[in-house]
């Protein structure tokens, strides 16, 4: 198709966009927080019901562009183990477990879930998904239900990572480049109770 | 819901909490759409159609409290936008009109762009268009040339869907009449000539 509009404003605007939205909330390196998958959202997808988890994420880590997942989960080289297999079941909102497979409407296969860590009540599986995008899903370790799911494209996750909290901020993970631990939990200090899990996931409990 | 509707919740919440990149990102995604979309509606130059595609993104930051997100994406708020904004385009100009002529523009040679767009919009549907009132226009514009759903576009304009339903019926025909009564029109003004 032939060019339709002015490529020099189209990219002037861009960049006075850009500066707007930085201009207009002062502090936003430090710490943003977004909602990955509300309930709604999950709904939508036909994926799970009921839940509503926030994502935050922080900017602590140098930009980065690769699409390659493994360079975030470095055990997608190694095989599937069974402990990294994420249960096929949500719990409703009626309380019934439902038997489905809740990765596909995501876009993520289940043979490449891994697991990365877990609080006291969940369990976290990160795996990449389509769209060349890195998913963080949380199960009920007690029920083994997956409870929520975050995605964000890879090609944004060295700037942001993927971190998870709790509705009631008793439980959060945080997802990040191998090479981010340092500087993710020098951006947190102020925020008592982080601690490095595995080589590059961040939990904390209150 | 597909993942790219998911991205939008992401990339919006994002933006909102400041990341202009994020921002950027959700203006790369639908610059085209809004744009085509604002050509449709001013029916005249590329520059015109790129001040109103502008003004949209701007009241998208500018409103953003305010955006509501319909299927997890903020596109049907930015075409309704749009829609106000072409139609009432002196007064948003008029907004953003220091910024607006600040920006750089590219060489204002005849656009080839232009013609191809008209072409393919159609003059007649364009002057259709133009029979429609506000919210009409905007149902119109969502489902016959953007693909929404009838209920995704009755959700994001506030109407029942019954509302929505028996609005597109009255536009339809509103439109049909427009276009058939200007082809009428047309021999018999042919045959006035000497």
């Amino acid at each position: 198709m032939k060019q339709q509009y002015d490529e020099t404003f189209k990219k002037a605007l861009r960049t006075e966009l850009i500066s707007r939205v930085q201009k207009a909330v002062p502090g936003r390196a430090e710490k943003r927080t977004r909602l990955l998958f509300g309930a709604g959202a999950l709904m939508g997808a036909g994926a799970l019901t009921g839940t509503a988890f926030l994502v935050t994420a922080s900017a602590p880590t140098p930009p980065d562009r690769f699409l390659d997942a493994s360079r975030i989960l470095t055990t997608l080289s190694e095989p599937q183990q069974a402990n990294d297999k994420v249960p096929m079941a949500f719990q409703d909102t009626d309380g019934t477990i439902v038997q489905r497979d809740v990765l596909k409407p995501i876009g993520v296969d289940a043979a490449n879930t891994r697991r990365v860590g877990q609080t006291r009540t969940l369990t976290y599986y990160a795996a990449p998904a389509e769209g060349d995008k890195i998913c963080v899903i949380d199960v009920v370790t007690a029920k083994q239900t997956v409870n929520s799911a975050g995605c964000t494209l890879l090609k944004s996750f060295e700037s942001y990572g993927l971190k998870t909290v709790t509705p009631d901020g008793k439980e959060s993970a945080w997802l990040v480049v191998p090479a981010g631990v340092e500087k993710s939990l020098e951006s947190v200090a102020d925020e008592p109770g982080w601690k490095q899990q595995a080589p590059n996931f961040l939990v904390r409990e209150k | 819901m597909g993942n790219v509707e998911s991205d939008d919740q992401v990339l919006w919440s994002r933006s909102i909490e400041g990341d202009g990149e994020a921002f950027a990102e959700l203006y790369d995604r639908h610059y085209d759409r809004v744009f085509r979309h604002a050509f449709r509606l001013c029916s005249s130059q590329s520059h015109d159609a790129d001040d109103i595609t502008a003004s949209a993104f701007l009241e998208l930051w500018r409103l953003r409290r305010k955006v509501r997100l319909v299927e997890s994406s903020v596109l049907p708020w930015l075409l309704v936008t749009t829609t106000n904004v072409a139609r009432n385009h002196g007064r948003a100009a008029f907004r953003y009109r220091r910024l607006l002529s600040s920006l750089p523009r590219g060489v204002d040679a005849p656009s080839p762009s232009d013609e191809y767009l008209r072409e393919e919009m159609g003059e007649e549907v364009t002057r259709a268009l133009g029979t429609l009132t506000g919210l009409d226009l905007k149902l119109v514009s969502l489902t016959v040339f953007e693909d929404y759903s009838l209920a995704a576009a009755a959700e994001v304009l506030n109407l029942t869907p019954a509302a929505a339903k028996s609005r597109m019926h009255r536009a339809r025909q509103r439109m049909k009449k427009a276009i058939n009564g200007h082809a009428q029109a047309k021999p018999a003004l042919e045959g006035n000539e000497p």
